[in-house]
């Protein structure tokens, strides 16, 4: 009887020790697995570095180049110094034109000044004398480069860079930005600094206050450009707008959209406020203005714009100085324009859109469909055929997205049966986008056969398979899921059959790209096949940007604005989201996937993210084989 | 609010309308002015160009206003706008094949009446002195090409909108380059301004 106690136990305890032990092996072998693999993604990084050295797509370098030596600087700093070095003398060779045409009277910021902040940010975090010596070469080469400046521009290029540098950490870390802001100073105030000084007020107002405070010294410290106090009376009374005068002496504006309904701080910060209008007052609107050069007007239309703006503020803030403040600008306003009738120095003058409208007030409703007929009636009357088309155009696309029925019928009359057929397309791909949104899927799928063109049909299927899948779907009955599932899923399959009839395009790769995406959500082989597709697509076209992750741009070619009546599906178009969700399970398999990229620098693009994703992915899990993993973004 | 969203959106639309500027003080009285306009429209680049069947049309209107007009005007000169700003100089309608060089480039002469040369005999000395935008003076081109291309098997068509000042165009003699990508993308190049000087909207008074 006690052998069989002692068998029985000694048998239990053999296999729980088995079992314990088996468990242990499993852990290991799971841990080895995955430091074998974040080995494998780190001399990615570094070959795939070395290969970047070499691309012609020097703005894609760089940033290849950047992210490798921040991501091994700790384990090679030699190493990550030296790519770091090149990516500066790259970005260096990208232009520095606007990057903007129409917008380079506001702004002329150009690839090579983005691509600068990203060399600067890593060696700033890294390695903060050579980020001085690169800063310090950018002053050097700005004296010698004198270029047309946009209205908005920051004062140097330096401080262009300090400042983008502490947009960029401002969230993560107000204190870094605080510290790069006030370094910007020394070139006076800039454009960028009123966006920190609103953001970081949102983070610590302490610091925001501080830094309006060190801004203020340094407008109070020399003679100052009107220019640098509109940056603090904009922060001051009008947060998100931002005034300038151009060198023709017109006044232009600018508008942060994210901050323009923010409470102004002058009413919280009174004393500031006062400290500001005094510090005008007395650098600007106590000192003499010649008119008698082109310069000295220009100055002077400055002074006004900016006198326009804040005279309002003196009663409130410095009454002392109200009537000083509003005499000053009533004898600088007879200076320069003798014939204009005085009274304005209290705010912008009055146009005619601001005489009071004393007809009836129309509900929104009317006022839409009044301007609907309005411009189906111009268009009607139009007697030129061309004109006309566009004139259809534009109305239909004036239609509500949900009106679509309007929209069709008004687009219906365009007599050019291609852009008829295109406007129609969109029109009620608009519609289906829409409905998607709202989650009205049997609206949304009821509308996808009636759109002719192809690729738009193909986002709206992702869109609502997306939808079917989201946590929406927790409304369906617990039977029903796998149904939103399943019809997701044949949602995402048709959209091979609608491709496989497109020609191969940007527009085509990213949608497959979108589709995988969603795909990768519920069916990894699924997912695994279409990525495969997606690269097969990409090899097919000359350039193709992984890393854009801006929805297809599926808008009437020739009517710009119409895209921005879209509503688009809320997943990335680009390559990290088609891979995101397979990355820690399925490595390997998609590693294997991307090697088949053809393009040089494609193929390095998309092995580098690749390997980056999974070293993020990863970094908590468990220890690093070498490289330190606390770069790891 | 209203007025600086106005403004804001005015400031946005005529760069979307590919405002060029208008020059400031270098402007200088001109010995003579020019008795026409001369638009040259080039088509660069197109799948179907030289192709048999490819084929463009261009409809257009030129018309004229002083700037200080431009504010009151502006709802006439955002893209959609159906009604149209300024005086009419002309408005024609010139097709051409694209099958060969000759007929890749449409040139657009357009004579100004005496109304129009009065106008632009009279401009300032210095436009920025006050009253004198009343008599600077703005061309509009309104146009819509219409382009059949062969390769591509479609007919697209591209509003083309702008403002040129005559204060930067003394001889009236303006270009338009487009150029047709594979997927239907298009890019419209045209006359911008020669010298930095400013970007039209209401002068703060």
């Amino acid at each position: 009887m006690r052998l069989t106690r002692v068998l029985i136990s000694f048998f239990l305890l053999h296999c729980l020790a088995g079992a314990a032990l088996s468990q242990a092996s499993a852990q290991t072998t799971r841990e080895q697995e995955r430091q074998r693999l974040v080995l494998y993604a780190l001399s990615t990084i570094r070959q795939v570095a070395a290969e970047a050295q070499q691309w012609n797509d020097k703005e894609t370098a760089v940033s290849v180049l950047a992210d490798a030596a921040d991501l091994y600087w700790g384990d090679d700093p030699s190493q990550s110094g030296k790519w770091l070095r090149n990516a500066w003398e790259m970005a260096n060779q990208v232009s520095s034109a606007p990057r903007d045409e129409k917008l380079k009277a506001f702004f002329t910021g150009s690839a090579q000044s983005q691509l600068r902040t990203m060399v600067l940010s890593v060696a700033r975090k890294h390695d903060p004398k050579l980020a001085d010596e690169f800063l310090k070469q950018i002053s050097e080469k700005e004296t010698n480069d004198k270029k047309e400046r946009g209205a908005f521009d920051d004062r140097t290029a330096r401080s262009e860079q300090l400042l983008s540098m502490a947009q960029q950490v401002l969230e993560s870390n107000p204190e870094e930005a605080f510290l790069l802001a006030e370094g910007s100073l020394a070139d006076g105030l800039s454009y960028k600094l009123q966006n920190i000084l609103t953001s970081l007020r949102k983070k610590d107002v302490q610091l925001a206050n501080r830094l309006f405070d060190l801004a203020l010294a340094k407008f109070k410290s020399n003679l100052p450009d009107p220019s640098e106090a509109q940056i603090l009376a904009g922060y001051l009374f009008q947060p998100g707008l931002t005034f300038s005068v151009n060198s023709g002496g017109q006044d232009m504006l600018v508008l942060n959209p994210a901050q323009q309904n923010l409470p102004g701080v002058a009413s919280s910060e009174p004393q500031r406020a006062k400290s500001f209008l005094v510090a005008v007052y007395e650098r600007l609107l106590t000192q003499p203005v010649a008119i008698d050069t082109s310069e000295g007007k220009q100055k002077a239309q400055q002074v006004l714009v900016l006198g326009n703006l804040v005279a309002r503020r003196y009663p409130t803030f410095a009454p002392e100085l109200a009537p000083s403040a509003q005499g000053f600008l009533a004898q600088l306003q007879r200076q320069l324009m003798p014939q204009s009738e005085s009274g304005s120095a209290s705010g912008t003058p009055r146009t005619t859109s601001d005489i009071v409208d004393t007809t009836k007030r129309l509900t929104r409703e009317e006022s839409y469909e009044k301007r609907i007929s309005e411009l189906e009636d111009s268009a009607d009357e139009e007697s030129n055929a061309a004109f006309r088309r566009v004139a259809y155009v534009n109305a239909a696309l004036a239609t509500r997205p949900e009106d679509y029925i309007l929209g069709k019928r008004i687009a219906g009359k365009i007599d050019d049966d291609h852009l008829r057929a295109d406007a129609v397309s969109f029109v009620l791909y608009r519609a289906a986008l829409f409905f998607a949104e709202k989650a009205e899927i049997e609206k949304a799928v009821d509308t996808i056969p009636t759109i002719s063109d192809l690729s738009r049909r193909a986002v709206v299927k992702i869109a609502i398979a997306q939808r079917l899948l989201s946590s929406k779907s927790e409304e369906f009955e617990p039977g029903e899921v796998n149904f939103a599932q399943q019809r997701a899923l044949d949602l995402l399959n048709d959209i091979d059959r609608d491709l496989q009839k497109e020609e191969p395009s940007a527009n085509a790769a990213k949608i497959l790209l979108g589709k995988t995406a969603v795909l990768a959500k519920v069916d990894k082989d699924q997912a695994l096949a279409s990525l495969e597709q997606t690269v097969q697509m990409i090899n097919k076209l000359e350039r193709f940007d992984l890393r854009d992750g801006a929805a297809p741009n599926l808008g009437l070619a020739a009517f710009a604005a119409s895209g921005s009546t879209v509503a688009r599906p809320k997943i990335g178009f680009d390559f990290r989201s088609a891979v995101e969700p397979l990355i820690t399970t399925d490595f390997e398999q998609i590693s294997a996937v991307v090697e088949r990229l053809t393009p040089k620098e494609v193929n390095g693009v998309g092995r580098f993210e690749l390997a980056k994703l999974y070293l993020q992915k990863t970094k908590n899990t468990g220890p690093s084989p070498s490289v330190l993993t606390s770069n790891v973004r | 609010m209203k007025r600086r969203l106005a403004k804001i959106l005015f400031v946005f639309l005529l760069i979307s309308l590919g405002l060029s500027p208008v020059a400031g003080t270098d402007s200088r009285a001109l010995p003579k002015v020019p008795k026409s306009a001369i638009v040259t429209i080039r088509l660069l680049k197109a799948p179907g160009l030289n192709l048999p069947g490819s084929k463009w049309e261009i409809a257009y209107e030129l018309r004229i206003l002083p700037e200080s007009s431009l504010w009151q005007e502006r709802a006439k000169l955002k893209e959609g706008s159906t009604e149209r700003a300024g005086d009419l100089i002309k408005k024609a309608t010139l097709a051409k094949s694209l099958a060969s060089s000759i007929g890749q480039t449409l040139l657009l002469e357009i004579p100004f009446p005496a109304s129009t040369l009065d106008k632009l005999k009279n401009q300032p000395e210095d436009r920025l002195a006050p009253g004198e935008d009343a008599k600077s003076q703005i061309f509009v081109f309104y146009a819509v090409i219409s382009l059949r291309d062969a390769k591509l098997k479609k007919t697209l068509t591209i509003p083309v909108s702008r403002l040129w000042d005559f204060a930067n165009f003394p001889d009236a003699r303006f270009e338009v380059n487009i150029e047709i990508n594979d997927d239907e993308s298009y890019n419209v190049r045209s006359s911008s301004r020669k010298t930095p000087n400013i970007t039209i909207q209401r002068r703060t008074k």
